[in-house]
């Protein structure tokens, strides 16, 4: 029954806890996405979004990046619980309007929950926020873009503006947005790849010469072994479940590698199978390493090393030689390092006996082809990236890359993420790609590299960036350090965002600011040459089509390629430097963008050819194809000192991370059903031998504080503690909850990422409750 | 385990007759039963083909693959089972190539004789079907030169690798 926005943002401060699931998806997926579908909108909406989402003539799912199967293997119900609940949420019949800003001030918005902000609806028509006024009131595209392009053009540099991307635009909008960036004479192109997979990217360059993963969904279903190292599939990409019980129903093993024992981890119950229905499921994990955030670094380190000596003690059984001897540099040094390690620190780092990794050693000599996947609780680490390569140093040791059924799978979670990369958007994109790009527009591009998502925020900070530019996303809450970030905003001349739906970088925001209204990946894009359709890469590298289906939210609404051409043509009009752009035929007919695509990108030639087929194209991957593109055209194995993420006496690690019903920065309730946690998001999980030995109880309510080398106290206030199996010396809370307690000087090496996934707290109790 | 084996002279040189090979995609039009082959990656293919009513997929990988002398398969879905083809040069013009199965019986079809000879009819078809393509045909429609060992993959000499964005994906 659809329901009307809320008016009450319930502060969830009587949680009811229950006992983790210890199986993932079944009929209640089903259920629960329909519930949340049919309260957002009506049943023929709902149906018309369920049925044509990821279909070879719909659109793609605006939720995670996890491939579609080929055409001719998709179901009817081609989705997840999270798919449906995100698709649904987006295409909500619920709207805000006008008078809705006229009732609430920024500053009263700014105090509002991410769950009541999204809640409220769809925007429908340009806001702006005026130099110091505290209420958006409506303006005409003209006037909000034409305010934008002032602003713009009266900046000192165009290094004072910052573009930002949210893994939700396409590659048409991303590719006109970074063209946009650079032609006004900048490379501040931070994205929420930053935040995410950067450390992948860097790792996987560095090492096989390519910053992508080289697995396809037929490599998982046949491989022997996968690991599942530092993710959750059961929440945050549900429909990996059904290709890793594909994966078992061929006879392959798999290891799950994580501080929280997740549902998804454990069993599957297919949704769409009898087996699923009235069955127990698949079992996912044949071995669980119930290891210490942060540890996944000594974790293969060690696996290496008793691959060493398992290849000692059977001389010629164990490596693949004649691989590592004619396609991989950097061995001797690699091997000198592994065998220095000291199983101490391993039982430090991870938590787990030697004996528990000698028992996964086993099943890797076993497993003739082994794929290793992962997601944040690698990549958001201060050696994220020297984990990533230790992972690439162990599939290389058995020749586990450049095969089928092998390889490196990192799992992306926002749905063009990966597209937006590849289309440009990079603050440091190779100068092959800005001549490419100068040549075709016939204009010099930036040299100077530019900032990523922390040196934007730095610089917004110390005031050297005045205007920032969101294309998607919720850059305030997606971001470390709130209070830090928040006040960065703050700074700004003027904020501006392109956006579908309220959130809270709408309140917290610049001295002006605009609400750039646009329509959805659901909906229809109407331009002067008729419908439009977008395209999309998946985290394989499958590039596709997505054509929305529903009208759009309302008739003001601009597709964002439209909002930034327009914004593009009133910003450099006049500038006698300008890149010759066809602005205007960019947005009457996309195929004009795609075909400019196919001139600049390698890989996409007779682009609107063949993305038009069903399925799309794949961008094969070189290793696959025996080329590793690095300096020395060699695979690289690297040498990764030992790290471990510490904490002194008394204090634990935490992990941040999503509940079961959250996507990105919006929650959409306040349960978390499969960790058992009902009715709040101020919950903070713990081991119980550890609240027994910090004297702490089940129940009771805590501050977390942060604890870092600047001193700042940062807290979050007002957790509840639950008892909960996590990793000994380690606990999870929510973000964006918590995200106040990552410094923004805490980053991982190399790629910048913010380490959300390891970061120092102590417990103290509740300032809050002892005021009351 | 059971072997099904086949040779048979072709009318063309060896390289025109490997070249041709290379082309899954051109196999429906000569194998019966085979109704498309997609090659996913260098080293796999992706086989749909039609057994009276019933219409199976196989997922095979390539394992071996060496210019002008010998292609050999893994099937990874069920009915598993290795093969290898190989190419001899009889002359300038003459080509003899010879198939092998072999097939590890699983269900009961597969059990059965009448299943076995069935396989070798429809494998003996299959070859005469390739003869009589490519003898036509005079001329390969494609070729790839590139080398697998052990499903990995040498690239051909003439073309490299693939094109494609290669900076890091965040």
């Amino acid at each position: 029954m659809q329901r009307k926005p809320p008016v009450a943002d319930p502060s969830g401060d009587n949680p009811r806890i229950t006992r983790p699931k210890t199986w993932a998806t079944g009929v209640p997926a089903v259920e629960h996405a329909m519930e949340y579908s049919l309260e957002q909108t009506s049943l023929r909406r709902t149906a018309l979004t369920l049925l044509n989402m990821n279909q070879t003539r719909g659109f793609d799912c605006p939720g995670c990046a996890w491939p579609d199967p080929v055409p001719g293997h998709r179901t009817k119900n081609e989705y997840c619980e999270n798919g449906a609940k995100h698709v649904n949420d987006e295409a909500t019949s619920r709207r805000i309007r006008a008078p809705f800003f006229e009732r609430y001030s920024v500053s009263e918005l700014a105090g509002k929950s991410d769950r009541w902000l999204n809640q409220q609806g769809r925007l429908t028509e340009p806001m702006v926020k005026r130099a110091g006024s505290d209420h958006y009131e409506p303006v005409n595209w003209n006037e909000a873009l034409g305010l934008l392009a002032g602003e713009l053009r009266q900046l000192e540099s165009p290094n004072e503006a910052v573009f930002y991307t949210s893994g939700r635009a396409s590659n048409e909008a991303a590719f006109v947005f970074q063209l946009f960036a650079r032609a006004f004479g900048t490379n501040n192109l931070p994205d929420c790849s930053n935040l995410c997979h950067e450390s992948s990217g860097a790792a996987l360059h560095e090492t096989l010469g390519v910053g992508k993963g080289d697995v396809s969904l037929r490599d998982i279903h046949h491989a022997d072994l996968v690991f599942l190292v530092g993710q959750n599939p059961g929440s945050n990409h549900p429909r990996m479940l059904t290709a890793l019980e594909q994966t078992k129903l061929n006879g392959g093993h798999i290891v799950a590698v994580n501080p929280l024992p997740e549902a998804g981890l454990i069993r599957f119950k297919h949704p769409q199978e009898v087996r699923g229905v009235i069955g127990r499921g698949t079992q996912i994990s044949d071995r669980f390493l119930h290891i210490r955030v942060g540890g996944d670094l000594a974790l293969f380190q060690a696996l290496n090393l008793l691959l060493l000596e398992a290849e000692d003690a059977r001389p010629g059984t164990v490596l693949d030689h004649d691989f590592i001897q004619n396609h991989t540099s950097g061995f001797t040094e690699f091997e000198k390092h592994v065998r220095s390690l000291s199983w101490r620190d391993v039982r430090a780092a991870t938590g787990l006996g030697r004996p528990e990794i000698e028992k996964v050693r086993d099943l890797v000599l076993r497993s003739e082809r082994i794929v290793v996947c992962w997601a944040m609780g690698l990549t958001q680490h201060r050696h994220a990236v020297p984990t990533i390569r230790e992972i690439v140093n162990f599939l290389l040791l058995r020749g586990n890359i450049g095969k089928p059924r092998a390889g490196a799978c990192p799992v992306r979670g926002h749905s063009n993420v990966q597209g937006d990369r590849t289309m440009g958007i990079w603050e440091k994109m190779p100068q092959k790609f800005m001549d490419a790009l100068g040549r075709e527009f016939s204009f010099t591009p930036p040299a100077e590299h530019g900032w990523d998502t922390v040196n934007s925020i730095r610089a917004m900070r110390d005031g050297r960036a005045r205007v920032f530019v969101g294309l998607a996303g919720n850059f305030v809450r997606a971001t470390p350090d709130s209070r830090a970030t928040e006040q960065a905003m703050r700074r700004c001349r003027l904020t501006a965002h392109i956006s579908t739906k309220l959130n809270r970088s709408h309140t917290v925001c610049g001295d002006i600011a605009l609400i750039l209204p646009t329509i959805g990946r659901s909906e229809k894009d109407r331009q002067a040459s008729g419908e439009q359709f977008i395209t999309v890469e998946d985290s394989m590298s499958q590039v596709h089509a997505s054509r929305g289906r529903l009208d759009p939210a309302s008739k003001k609404l601009l597709s964002e390629v439209a909002i930034l051409t327009k914004l593009a043509r009133l910003t450099l009009r006049d500038r006698p430097d300008a890149a010759d752009v066809p602005w205007a035929e960019f947005e009457a007919d996309y195929n004009n963008i795609r075909q400019r695509i196919a001139r600049v990108v390698p890989g996409f030639e007779n682009y609107n050819e063949r993305v038009t087929g069903p399925g799309g194209f794949g961008l094969p991957n070189p290793v696959n194809e025996g080329v590793f593109p690095t300096p020395s055209g060699k695979a690289m194995f690297t040498a990764n000192e030992f790290q471990m993420l510490g904490a002194p006496e008394g204090h634990l690690v935490l992990q941040t991370m999503r509940s079961h019903d959250q996507w990105n920065t919006i929650p959409y309730t306040l349960d978390d059903r499969y960790r058992g946690i009902h009715g709040s998001r101020r919950i903070v999980l713990v081991n119980p031998a550890d609240l027994k030995e910090l004297g702490l109880t089940d129940g009771s309510q805590v501050d977390l504080i942060g604890v870092w080398r600047d001193g700042i106290e940062r807290r979050a206030d007002d957790f509840r503690l639950v008892s909960y199996p996590t990793a000994r010396g380690c606990a999870a809370a929510y973000y964006p909850e918590t995200n106040v307690l990552v410094p923004l000087d805490s980053v991982a090496e190399i790629s910048n990422t913010p380490t959300s996934k390891g970061i120092v707290i102590r417990l103290e109790p509740s300032t809050r409750r002892a005021a009351r | 385990m059971t072997i099904i084996e086949k040779s048979i002279d072709i009318d063309v040189p060896v390289r025109t007759a490997y070249n041709q090979w290379t082309q899954f995609e051109s196999f429906p039009r000569f194998l019966e039963g085979v109704e498309s082959i997609q090659q996913p990656q260098r080293a796999l293919t992706h086989w749909i083909a039609r057994f009276g009513a019933v219409t199976r997929e196989f997922d095979a990988e390539i394992v071996e693959q060496h210019p002008d002398e010998r292609l050999s398969w893994l099937m990874l879905t069920e009915p598993r089972h290795k093969g290898t083809v190989t190419f001899e040069s009889l002359d300038s013009g003459r080509t003899r190539v010879n198939l092998r199965l072999d097939l590890t019986p699983c269900g009961v079809v597969h059990k059965t004789g009448s299943a076995l000879n069935l396989a070798q009819r429809r494998i003996d078809r299959g070859m005469e079907s390739f003869k009589e393509f490519i003898e036509v045909q005079g001329r390969e429609t494609g070729s790839w030169r590139g080398e697998i060992r052990s499903g990995r993959v040498r690239p051909d000499p003439a073309l490299g690798g693939p094109l494609v964005p290669t900076w890091p994906t965040g």
